[in-house]
């Protein structure tokens, strides 16, 4: 459990071995549910008809966890000492919707659809339950929970209502050209009177070319359509109340006098916005499907552009408000972009098939309008208290979201960054830049200092990467020949980086931690016998600032899927009971072909769009193996 | 059938307009502040909020005595952290929490000072509430505008998530708000006494009189330098040592020792401890109210539980522990002994070792004492939490109001009437406040034959209580060191005349010893020292360290005075002079700056609000 080398009694070390304590923790979810749902249906003339739906899902999920003392956080070196913890946490859902619909085909063409009603939707979310610290008999697991003299409970509920009423029209002249518009309008419990509904209307039309007749003499045409729409969708993802002030009384907020057992504090945990509304997203779409020669081709074509209005986020506050964050609308954003996707038969023969499916996206995304007149935002990631302060992201006007902000990385400052005294005491030459600390060392780290001043600060901070990627995309090959089957499938991503947040700390201990186990490149560090221009010493990690350092390159190619498969002739269990018999073989994520240092370039461990591309003790990903055998009888 | 379609398009359209009620949801795990506030028991549980944040880990809890006030002239971190050593810039968490948990505070009793005048209260007990809120904030602003120079003064709850562009108000306008907070809550306070009260644990009357002179006493130093103001430190500080209608209040403990037991023991003593913010609890049961600085990490280092963990993270200075007077009598080597018996409680000369089980270690190198102020062995809540202590931590020690009283008087009106009050702070040091007690005990024969220390035991003279301990040296008692000089009460018994020492057991013979006791002028300031308006000022910057040491005050009391920076080059140069040459003590005084007269503004608030403007050097 811990390192035998080091003394506890004499220096406090804190590391246990992780897989010990993995194999000892308990981590348990158990779900019950109960779903039910019904409709009735009444047609008032043979062309209307009201359709009345009703369902709700019950969820019970216990949650139990347990760390013995053979545990990272239940060992006596932990001052919570053996723990656990069982919550309960009932969810209700339910869903209400009826509507009306007409349906008629007029002079044999005119096809008409016409639906109008409402929906009503509710949730309730609670949690109930109990932690206990330091519980004496470990060996009783949960059941012995109570026995701790320090139980911690948590009762909580919350719930949310959705009345939406909606209209559509769906219109169709001889399978040529569709038409739909629609309109719903949403009420939101989660917004202050005043502001709680949202109106979303849309429109399709498409017209399948190929039903023309002078498309129909271009045979090797199987279909074509155009189609083109415009739609705009709603967002309402904050809290619950967040539009209200809350105080509460919790545990930590109390002050003993005399004493005495301590007086709650009522406290203000959180501010509420009254002004924040629906979050729209209006869309522009052109689109083209284009299958030819028998279907053996098919092209599928669109361009898009979405802009975002009122842009739903738990936007960071001074502190001299007197908290942290809490939900505005902050802005407005554009993506534009196009999407390719073709599918090919290559070859169709009686026993060997060979299909392919290739797609691929780009996307332009870029901030139009931030709130308050601001011309940027910037986005912190918490992931280690130190840097807590500091914001990795930015998102400025006109420049896409989730731009990584930091100081320019410059190597580490050598001796003949310095003039030597005679005492041998080194002074930094008056051109060269101080790093942001009072005085530099050889061996320090070194930023550049955009702004002149001497002194690298953040004044000094840009934008030093790009968290959204330039296209990303697909490539799948099906191959079949009798009976086998193989599928191979490729993925990738280009030109977006990763902020590699793990280096902060293993790739030369910028916290200067003790006990901390480094990457082999802290070997190569600055010394003075080593004049490294790639990590600094021991030490002298600076201001410690987010840098291009740490950003990376984070395109990739990865070769995700083979799958192998081999169905058994059907003439081989004629006799047995059985349909078919199926046995196959998967294997995932093979290869990736990738400059980036980490682990896994896909990785987004605080995903947000603000917050792209950010890699922290990210959860390795799992190559895994697969066999198996299917059966139908 | 026609009847029947009619029912149900009725049914449809009476259901949609009741069903604008699934929309009207009602909170049920918090309180809307416009339902709150409407009690007098809601407001005491808003004041105590306010109390809560200033006793947070990000304030008083840790954050600003341990990160910000460790390295000065008097004590120094014993691990090199960027924080502790001035190296902090705007990036600085601790310095981001310390300045959050301040506004969060400020915005707690902004919220409650909108909302006191609305409530049907008695009015004696709304004035309570509302006084100790006024003074609250306007010491939070007095942390902020001594630490950051000019800050966001903003004095109504915050109404809207979306304007919150506020800038840095200048530090006299500031100023003069705290005062005008802290003076109305007076008015208000007048009932409220530490006597009435027992405890030490609110805002008093006299609290906030003491508060309020050291307030102006900052107006008058570096940087705001409004140096009228030592008049109304003079006024203030005289209302509380001297005030005119009402009896004292306040009065020294006789044995400075017994000050920082007492809050181990979970004791009030409201005569000498004006103001302290209450820490409560082991840390159990999710009530996370103790605190980190008194015993855990400014302690004497112990890896024993049941003793109290500590990590004796502050060290005394070696300039701090030879400011103290010494016996020059004592035989006692390498450190004699000294009259001063601030001494050796503030610099422990021991350590409980770093056993699992503790095991008295003693310490003589004198930089390498544990700041030994609070001492968890006292500690009286079981079982001990390894992190966290219930000692509360004082604010304001009358001793503080009497050096205070004594400065501002010297810079108002000289010397002749000042020194006084620094002699009453010494006296008690001194153990002679109240009377007269061992001073010395001279070897006058170190006998022969001895194998193990003789039982030393004193008697007659008057007075009770005084306890020693031999030292010896191939076979002969060779020195007596004083563990106790008396009875140190207000009423005594005290010595006044000289007891009769015995030396008894050890397995030899023939050594005897004498006593002498003190006389009431013993600890008094020499002639030069109140010779003059600086020379007293010189005595009393000194005597501040000597007995305020590790109270969060000597940073500060630095700048005021004008010189910090070079005050800590000196101590460096002291340092390199008396091998003090450890990267530990060096560090700090190494790498502080100009800049360092102000801590950053937090990155993360010039990020937000537009209108902040960083500290000059950030």
């Amino acid at each position: 459990m811990f390192d035998p080398g080091f003394d506890y009694n004499v220096i406090a070390d804190y590391r246990v071995n992780p897989v010990i304590s993995a194999k000892n923790e308990l981590r348990r979810r158990l779900t019950t549910g109960l779903i039910a749902n019904g409709y009735a249906e009444y047609k008032i003339i043979p062309s209307l008809t009201l359709r009345v739906t009703g369902g709700i899902t019950n969820n019970m999920q216990r949650d139990e966890a347990f760390n013995n003392s053979q545990t990272q956080l239940g060992n006596p070196r932990n001052s919570s000492g053996v723990n656990g913890s069982v919550y309960y946490n009932p969810s209700t859902i339910w869903l209400n919707e009826n509507t009306l619909s007409y349906k008629r085909v007029f002079n044999k063409v005119h096809d008409f659809t016409i639906l109008a009603g409402y929906t009503m939707q509710g949730n309730k979310t609670g949690r109930n339950g109990f932690a206990a610290l330091n519980v004496p008999n470990e060996s009783l697991g949960l059941d012995g929970l109570d026995e701790s003299p320090s139980l911690i409970g948590t009762s909580l509920s919350s719930r949310w209502g959705l009345l939406s009423y909606l209209g559509r029209i769906n219109y169709s002249y001889k399978s040529k050209y569709y038409f739909t518009a629609s309109f719903r309008s949403d009420g939101s419990s989660k917004f202050a009177q005043g502001k709680r509904w949202g109106y979303f209307p849309s429109g399709a039309l498409s017209w399948r070319m190929s039903a023309e007749e002078f498309m129909k003499k271009l045979t090797f045409v199987s279909d074509a359509k155009l189609r083109i729409s415009y739609g705009e969708t709603g967002n309402n993802r904050v809290a619950d109340f967040s539009y209200l002030d809350q105080i509460t009384q919790p545990n930590s907020a109390g002050y003993s006098y005399g004493n005495g057992s301590p007086s709650k504090g009522a406290i203000l945990s959180a501010f509420g916005n009254a002004n924040l509304k629906w979050e729209t997203t209006k869309q522009v779409n052109i689109g083209y499907d284009l299958s030819l020669f028998k279907q053996r081709v098919n092209l599928t074509l669109d361009i898009y552009r979405k802009t975002t209005h009122d842009l739903l986020l738990q936007a960071l506050l001074p502190y001299t408000t007197g908290l942290s964050d809490a939900y505005k609308n902050v802005g407005k954003m554009q993506n534009q972009g196009l999407e390719i996707s073709l599918n090919t038969v290559n070859i169709h023969g009686k026993e060997f098939n060979w299909s392919s499916s290739f797609n691929i996206s780009f996307n332009r995304n870029k901030v139009l309008a931030l709130s308050e007149n601001q011309t940027s935002l910037k986005s912190p990631v918490s992931f280690d208290q130190k840097w807590n302060a500091l914001s990795p992201y930015i998102a400025l006007l006109g420049q896409p979201v989730g731009q990584f902000y930091g100081a320019i990385w410059d190597g580490v400052y050598q001796y003949e960054d310095f003039d030597k005294s005679p005492q041998g005491v080194y002074t930094l030459k008056d051109n060269i830049p101080r790093n942001g600390n009072p005085t530099v060392q050889p061996g320090d780290i070194k930023y550049k200092d955009l702004d002149g001043d001497g002194n690298v600060n953040a004044n000094d901070f840009t934008v030093v990467g790009r968290g959204l990627p330039k296209h990303t995309g697909g490539l799948s090959n099906n191959f079949s020949y009798k009976g086998f089957d193989l599928n191979v499938f490729l993925q990738w991503s280009y030109g977006n980086d990763i902020i590699n947040a793990n280096r902060m700390l293993f790739d030369g201990n910028g916290k200067q931690s003790r006990f901390f186990n480094q990457y082999a490149s802290y070997a190569n560090r600055w010394q003075p016998d080593n004049p490294s221009n790639t990590l600094f010493r021991t030490g002298g990690q600076g201001p410690f600032y987010y840098s291009s350092r740490v950003v990376e390159d984070g395109s990739y190619l990865r070769l995700k899927t083979i799958s192998l498969g081999y169905n058994f002739p059907a003439r081989i269990f004629e006799k047995a009971q059985f349909k078919s018999l199926r046995i196959y073989a998967s294997a995932q994520n093979i290869a990736t072909w990738t400059n980036y240092s980490g682990p896994d370039p896909e990785v987004s461990v605080r995903n947000s769009t603000l917050t792209p591309g950010f890699d922290f003790s990210a959860y390795p990903l799992a190559s895994t193996l697969i066999f198996g055998l299917n059966l139908s009888f | 059938m026609k009847l029947i379609k009619y029912f149900y398009l009725t049914m449809l359209v009476a259901a949609a307009t009741s069903c604008q009620k699934v929309l009207d949801t009602n909170p049920t795990d918090f309180i809307n502040p416009d339902a709150y506030y409407k009690t007098p028991e809601q407001l005491q549980s808003a004041l105590n909020g306010i109390y809560n944040s200033l006793g947070t880990q990000e304030v008083y809890g840790n954050n600003y005595l341990y990160m910000f006030n460790t390295n000065t002239d008097e004590s120094y971190g014993r691990t090199v952290e960027l924080t502790t050593s001035y190296q902090y810039d705007a990036a600085d968490p601790k310095n981001e929490l310390f300045w959050k948990g301040l506004y969060m505070g400020i915005e707690r009793a902004n919220l409650l000072l909108s909302k006191v005048d609305n409530v049907t209260m008695d009015q004696t007990a709304k004035d309570v509430i509302k006084g100790q809120t006024l003074f609250l904030r306007g010491f939070q602003y007095f942390m902020l505008v001594s630490n950051y120079g000019d800050v966001p003064l903003i004095l109504t709850p915050t109404k809207s998530v979306t304007e919150v562009n506020v800038a840095r108000t200048p530090m006299k306008d500031v100023y003069a708000q705290i005062t005008k907070d802290m003076i109305d809550a007076e008015a208000l306070l007048q009932m409220q006494t530490a006597t009435v009260l027992g405890l030490g644990g609110k805002v008093t009357r006299t609290a906030v009189q003491g508060m309020l002179a050291r307030v102006y006493l900052y107006m008058a130093g570096f940087p705001l330098k409004d140096t009228e103001k030592y008049k109304d430190a003079l006024l203030w500080a005289n209302k509380v040592v001297n005030p005119t209608g009402n009896a004292p209040e306040h009065a020294l403990n006789a044995d400075y020792r017994d000050v920082f037991i007492k809050y181990a023991r979970e004791q009030y003593d409201v005569k000498e401890s004006m103001w302290e913010l209450e820490f409560w609890g082991n840390n159990t049961g999710g009530v996370n109210l103790g605190n980190t600085y008194t015993g855990r990490f400014c302690g004497i280092t112990c890896n024993d539980a049941n003793k109290g963990f500590s990590s004796g993270s502050v060290n005394a200075t070696r300039k701090l522990y030879n400011s103290y007077e010494i016996n020059p009598l004592s035989t006692i080597t390498p450190n004699k002994t000294s009259f001063d018996w601030r001494r050796d409680w503030n610099c422990a000369n021991y350590t409980w070792g770093t056993g699992a089980v503790a095991k008295k270690t003693n310490v003589t190198n004198t930089w390498l004492m544990n700041a030994g102020k609070w001492r968890r062995e006292y500690e009286v809540v079981n079982p001990k939490d390894k992190n966290y202590t219930s000692q509360n931590f004082a604010f304001l020690r009358y001793s503080d109001v009497l050096l205070m009283l004594a400065e501002a008087e010297n810079e108002v009106n000289g010397p002749a009437n000042a020194y006084q009050y620094v002699n009453v702070v010494r006296k008690r040091a001194y153990g002679i406040l109240y009377g007269n007690v061992i001073k010395h005990i001279a070897v006058t024969s170190g006998g022969s034959g001895y194998t193990s220390a003789p039982e030393v035991t004193i008697n007659g003279g008057g007075g009770s209580g005084a306890t020693a301990e031999a030292t010896i040296s191939g076979g002969s008692v060779t020195g007596i060191i004083i563990t106790s000089p008396g009875t140190l009460t207000v009423g005594g018994p005290y010595y006044t005349s000289t007891p009769t020492v015995t030396l008894t057991g050890g397995g030899g013979t023939g050594a005897s010893a004498v006593a002498t006791i003190t006389e009431s002028d013993d600890a008094d300031l020499s002639a030069l020292q109140i010779s003059s308006k600086s020379e007293l000022l010189a005595a009393i910057k000194e005597e501040r360290s000597r007995e305020l040491c590790f109270e969060g005050l000597r940073r500060n009391d630095l700048i005021r005075w004008g010189k910090f920076v070079e005050d800590m080059k000196s101590f460096l140069a002291y340092a390199n002079a008396n091998a003090g040459t450890a990267t530990n003590i060096t560090t700090a005084a190494t790498k502080v700056s100009a800049r360092n007269i102000f801590m950053p503004i937090p990155i993360h608030d010039i990020q937000l609000n537009n209108l902040l403007i960083q500290n000059s050097g950030y």
